[in-house]
């Protein structure tokens, strides 16, 4: 990026090979609702914005931080405009669903577009948030670079879009009866409710 | 005692492998005893499953060459804001006292002149105020210019 600071266009375009696909798919799935040309139009004008602002870059901040704030702000400054427009995007209808996996059968097909819905009716920094860690795989720390936020409030971030998902999806597809990632006590299984209460401590010793 | 919420919180981390070892102890106590936390631990780490579902498209062949058409011939020359700031980042104590230093420095003449006003030459002192007055604008006006000068040296006039 320094290089490229520099004007140095080999560095440049070493640098969108890099993170294009990191830049595409976070327009793609912040947004939500455009195809696949918007995002790709959008992730162009962020490289631009890279390009032109490159000379005031600090090197303190990473190249992928940096860019996924800048597609932040650029995906947000769309959606504005087409707010003020009052145009809603249904283009490329068809390329999206020609996003899904090939093999995807029918029912999948549908759960996916329930989860695709679930994840844009979550608050903006709770989906941008929950887009960096699990589909860009982000660490917190870069997490919080990204949205100018403390490490914290990304942990607390994660956990509310997590909550909602889980209420608004309602209980997961079980394709296996494989135990949960987390270490959790043996027997939750037969305890697990549509509608998960809190606080229902079994006994409080503590 | 953990709370539900802050439990749940300790989960989602864990699922991230961004929680250490002291916390997760103590979230497991709560576990243990919380049926309401076990259940969304267990589907917390399902989500990701349903999450996966959701497809996203990859950069078509040829994207950066597309960028790279686009950039201007010569990159912009930073704008008179960057500029400041980059005059700005490495000395903000510097300026920061420069500033201080202009301000009380005027102030320190305007009110030296004003408190003799209350003499028996006030006559007098009225003159020396003005020509106080008029030496602070003088001097406040020559070290903005300066200082404007130095912020944007390609500016004319």
């Amino acid at each position: 990026m320094v290089a490229a600071g520099r004007g140095d266009r080999e560095a440049f375009a070493d640098l969108i090979e890099r993170h294009q696909g990191a830049v595409i798919q976070f327009i793609f799935r912040f947004l939500g609702t455009v195809g696949r040309d918007t995002a790709e139009d959008l992730a162009q004008d962020v490289f631009l914005k890279a390009w032109t602002s490159a000379r005031s870059y600090r090197p303190k901040a990473k190249v992928l931080t940096w860019l996924l704030h800048l597609a932040r702000n650029t995906a947000l400054n769309y959606r504005r405009g087409q707010r003020l427009r009052r145009t809603v995007p249904l283009e490329h209808a068809g390329e999206r669903a020609a996003a899904g996996p090939a093999d995807a059968g029918a029912a999948s097909a549908e759960r996916a577009a329930e989860v695709q819905a679930a994840i844009a009716a979550l608050p903006d920094k709770q989906r941008a948030t929950i887009i960096l860690r699990h589909y860009l795989g982000l660490a917190y720390t870069d997490i919080a670079e990204t949205q100018g936020v403390s490490i914290a409030a990304v942990e607390s971030l994660l956990f509310r879009a997590r909550d909602s998902l889980r209420t608004s999806l309602g209980p997961p597809q079980r394709k296996d009866e494989s135990a949960p990632q987390v270490s959790a006590p043996s027997g939750a299984e037969h305890l697990r409710e549509d509608k998960v209460p809190c606080c229902d401590v079994e006994r409080s010793e503590d | 005692m953990l709370r539900c919420r802050k439990v749940r919180r300790l989960i989602s981390a864990r699922l991230d492998g961004e929680l250490d070892e002291r916390r997760w102890t103590a979230a497991t106590r709560h576990l243990a005893r919380c049926r309401g936390c076990r259940a969304f631990a267990d589907e917390a780490a399902r989500l990701a499953d349903a999450l996966n579902l959701v497809q996203a498209p990859e950069a078509r062949w040829g994207f950066a060459g597309r960028v790279l058409a686009q950039l201007p011939d010569e990159q912009p020359a930073p704008s008179s804001i960057q500029r400041l700031v980059e005059l700005l980042r490495p000395a903000p104590v510097g300026v920061g006292t420069a500033a201080f230093c202009l301000g009380v420095g005027a102030a320190f003449l305007l009110n030296g002149a004003n408190g003799g006003l209350n003499g028996d030459l006030a006559a007098s002192d009225q003159a020396i105020t003005e020509v106080a007055g008029d030496y602070a604008a003088v001097f406040a006006e020559a070290a903005i210019e300066q200082d404007l000068r130095a912020l944007f040296p390609d500016v004319e006039g």
